[in-house]
């Protein structure tokens, strides 16, 4: 993964790097200081409860929202520089972002040309991407007669076939059957060995445990744990998997919780503070 | 044998309740139809302003109605027998909500299962009752104001109260039977085009060419005459009953009472006929739906697809991101053409002009500068003057992707243009001919037609980019467009009507003889204007939009670019 700064052609150590992000939405504090590195060729699964702030994180991290303060990179590009980030990076939103009067082909041929591909060399991808995801025989019917699971894959081919640097997919796998599942799942491991770094939203922990070099968790807004998946599972109290870890992790930093965490973070068992993996 | 009785029962029950809709959960099931109704038109701006410029309109009519009506009261109160018109337009009105009926079946408010879960807890009887109850109730909406209207000019006119109960009674059977005859008419029709594919398939071609019968019979004014051949049967038994039970109750009316009681005696029985019938049909249409068409699995494998519309743009579009944006564009406004509802307002006057024009053979001198106008607002108005908000889901790809906003600019314009540049001109360059325009006129007319459209995009890109919106508005069940705000959409109409007025005011010296003459009449404390100082102004408005077209343009760029959700 290069970018090429002033002429220099400059390799990141960090794909991501975000460095006190903080958002807010009135006098709601959607992301609170949150910091985190993301080496290159990794997937960090970020993970949280409903309305924790994961949206927002990345849709900072991708220009979409503008921090209130922090600041962050991405593949080096800082989140300020909107057209030269563009070039590096995919972005799946939880709700897929197609037209739903097109055909998927007539669609991905249009995220394409945003892209500035050619025609010829799109649809050459296209093509490719159509049969691997198993779309191919529908591809010249309107999305709005696709199942959900069928309009994810549109999306997720959307993202990933200009072959950009960073990837970020918020929930890849909801609505899909077992099947596709996995196909993004083989997908994504993929993308890793070709040096792609993926960052990761979901509510499905065994995907995460599965493909996640590092897991971030993030509650009410706050980054509350930051290990791989095995040193966070370490963490759970009643049995060794993801999802007591996150419970447990979560559930520390609830604010209706009877222990309430520190604002200043130390007490290191309240706050949830990172474990560096 | 008390348990097989009991089993006896229950099964004539239960065929029964899968036939007669159940008249407590009827009632119920209409009750939050409507519910649900009213709180959705309150959400929606555009359906709320929709209703309320109606019921503006609707009260010129209302107060025609009530002078009617009590010189109709007063005629009955001498014993006279209700004039013909009268029983006419009451059996027009039925026939009229009958149509609407039938259409409104046909349509997405007639299906079964559009709102899926009550099939899962009641049968499929006590839905259909449900719709025609509540179809009933909404179309009751112009029986009541009419009646309201008809009722209190015929108190005025008799000096008696008792008009309000025949009126009233008529009000509510007249939508109730419309209902229970319209709906098992339109569920029958979409049994027969869910099972016939060539039906399905010409169903858009029945549509638009149902249209433009309508229309083509309005303004050549051979509406009136459909209905004339109709009077006989609007005139007679049972519609004429409609008619005479509404003045029943009014003092003096020479009514044949027989009539009036075969009525409400026949009423009931339509309705429940009806509705029973309706049940039969609504589950005839309801389980047509078919499973989806596997042609895509039998026939080889799609490949790129190819289009006259992508040639074309390949030519203009220079920015793959450019040609993308505005073949998507004009592709997603052709398969989903509601956004052109937002423009269609000004073509009620549009309809004056083509019946002037087919019934005299010439237009007004102002008609072909109508038509510039209007061909550059609403090449403007559809698409450019929303071009964040026409993205929906897609804007966060937009914004994610290596396109600038200039692409984004560029392909709106080229979209708008490239339909709307040559249809207007052509129809403006025609109306020209028919106004005896002179020839300078009239290739004045030609290039301000495209200057206009392309000016009036450029524009709308600019106050649209400032002002989006993203909140749709639903039309039919899923079928949903984006309108632009409402502060984008009256500086762009401000704007761009100021423009062409100017632009007519220069080139045209009818225009601008017109205009003075207008203004001084306006104008306060006896200020005159004369058309060569109109003249002058104008030009000064020309040229200030000229120096606004490169701002706007400017404005849209860089509030694309910087655009950030929130």
């Amino acid at each position: 993964m290069t970018f090429s700064n002033g002429g220099a052609v400059v390799v990141p150590d960090h794909a991501i790097v975000a460095d006190g992000l903080t958002k807010r939405y009135g006098d709601e504090l959607a992301v609170d200081d949150l910091s985190l590195s993301v080496p290159p060729g990794t997937v960090y699964g970020f993970l949280g409860p409903n309305g924790a702030g994961k949206t927002t994180t990345m849709r900072m991290l991708v220009t979409l929202t503008e921090p209130a303060a922090g600041s962050a990179a991405v593949a080096g590009v800082p989140i300020t520089d909107r057209p030269q980030l563009t070039r590096q990076i995919g972005y799946l939103p939880a709700n897929p972002p197609v037209f739903d009067e097109l055909t998927a082909w007539e669609h991905l041929r249009h995220v394409a040309r945003l892209h500035g591909i050619s025609d010829d060399v799109a649809d050459e991808r296209i093509e490719g991407l159509l049969d691997r995801f198993d779309l191919r025989a529908d591809a010249d019917r309107r999305i709005e007669s696709y199942s959900t699971g069928m309009t994810k894959k549109v999306g997720i081919i959307a993202t990933l076939f200009h072959d950009p640097d960073v990837v970020f997919l918020d929930e890849p796998t909801s609505g899909l059957d077992p099947r596709a599942a996995r196909t993004v799942r083989d997908t994504i491991a993929e993308l890793v060995t070709r040096e792609m770094t993926v960052f990761l939203s979901t509510h499905i922990l065994p995907i995460v445990d599965e493909l996640a070099d590092t897991v971030g968790v993030i509650n009410d807004g706050r980054l509350v744990a930051e290990a791989s998946p095995e040193k966070l599972k370490a963490r759970a109290d009643e049995s060794p998997d993801l999802e007591s870890a996150f419970l447990a992790v979560t559930d520390e930093r609830d604010p209706s919780s009877t222990e309430q965490p520190k604002a200043d973070g130390s007490n290191p068992t309240a706050t949830g503070v990172r474990t560096d993996g | 044998m008390p348990s097989r009785t009991r089993g006896r029962e229950s099964a004539d029950g239960r065929v029964l309740g899968d036939r007669v809709p159940s008249l407590r959960q009827t009632w119920e099931l209409t009750r939050v139809d409507l519910l649900r109704g009213y709180r959705w038109v309150r959400q929606q701006d555009f359906w709320l302003a929709f209703t309320v410029l109606m019921g503006i309109l609707s009260v010129f009519f209302l107060l025609e109605t009530y002078a009617a009506a009590k010189t109709v009261g007063s005629t009955l109160a001498t014993g006279a027998a209700p004039p013909a018109w009268l029983v006419m337009a009451t059996s027009v009105l039925w026939v009229f909500l009958t149509v609407l009926l039938v259409g409104d079946g046909l349509g997405s408010n007639g299906d079964l299962d559009h709102d899926g879960h009550y099939l899962t807890i009641r049968p499929a009887a006590d839905v259909v009752g449900g719709k025609l109850l509540a179809a009933a109730a909404k179309f009751s909406v112009y029986t009541i104001g009419l009646g309201v209207a008809a009722a209190a000019g015929l108190i005025a006119g008799t000096g008696s109260p008792l008009p309000v109960l025949g009126i009233a009674v008529a009000a509510a059977i007249i939508p109730a039977t419309a209902a229970a005859v319209g709906y098992p008419i339109g569920f029958a029709l979409k049994g027969f085009i869910r099972r016939s594919k060539n039906l399905q398939r010409l169903t858009t071609v029945l549509g638009v060419g149902l249209g433009i019968a309508y229309v083509t019979l309005s303004v050549t004014g051979e509406l009136l005459t459909v209905v004339d051949r109709l009077q006989p049967v609007l005139e007679s038994a049972p519609l004429a009953w409609m008619g005479h039970l509404a003045v029943a109750t009014t003092p003096g009316a020479a009514v044949d009472m027989t009539d009036v009681l075969v009525l409400l005696v026949l009423a009931p029985i339509v309705v429940v006929g009806g509705t029973i019938l309706s049940v039969s049909a609504a589950r005839y249409a309801w389980l047509a739906e078919g499973a989806p068409s596997t042609d895509s699995e039998e026939g080889p494998l799609p490949t790129a697809p190819e289009s006259q519309l992508d040639a074309i743009f390949d030519v203009s579009c220079r920015a793959p991101a450019t040609r993308g944006v505005a073949s998507t564009t004009l592709r997603r406004a052709v398969r989903s053409p509601y956004q052109f509802v937002f423009v269609a307002p000004p073509l009620v006057a549009g309809i004056v002009f083509v019946e002037g024009a087919v019934t005299t053979g010439s237009v007004p001198w102002y008609v072909p500068w109508f038509v510039v106008w209007y061909g550059a607002w609403a090449a403007g108005a559809v698409l450019p003057l929303n071009p964040l908000g026409n993205q929906g889901a897609v804007l966060p790809t937009l914004l994610t992707s290596p396109a600038r906003a200039r692409h984004v600019v560029h392909g709106n314009v080229i979209a708008a243009t490239i339909v709307g540049a040559p249809l207007t001109a052509a129809v403006a360059v025609g109306a020209g001919y028919l106004a005896s325009s002179s020839a300078p006129v009239m290739a004045g007319l030609g290039v301000a037609s495209v200057v206009a459209v392309t000016v009036s995009s450029i524009v709308a890109t600019g106050l649209g980019s400032v002002f989006p919106r993203f909140e749709a508005i639903s039309f039919d069940g899923s079928r949903q467009a984006v309108p632009p705000s409402k502060r984008a959409y009256s500086l762009f109409s401000l704007t761009l009507s100021l423009l062409v007025i100017a632009v007519a005011v220069v080139i045209d010296e009818t225009a601008r003889a017109i205009g003075a003459i207008v203004l001084s009449g306006w104008l306060p404390f006896g200020i005159e204007i004369g058309s060569q100082t109109l003249g002058a102004i104008a030009s000064v408005v020309l040229l200030g939009g000229t120096i606004g077209i490169p701002i706007a343009y400017r404005v849209a760029i860089s509030r694309i670019d910087a655009y950030h959700v929130q």
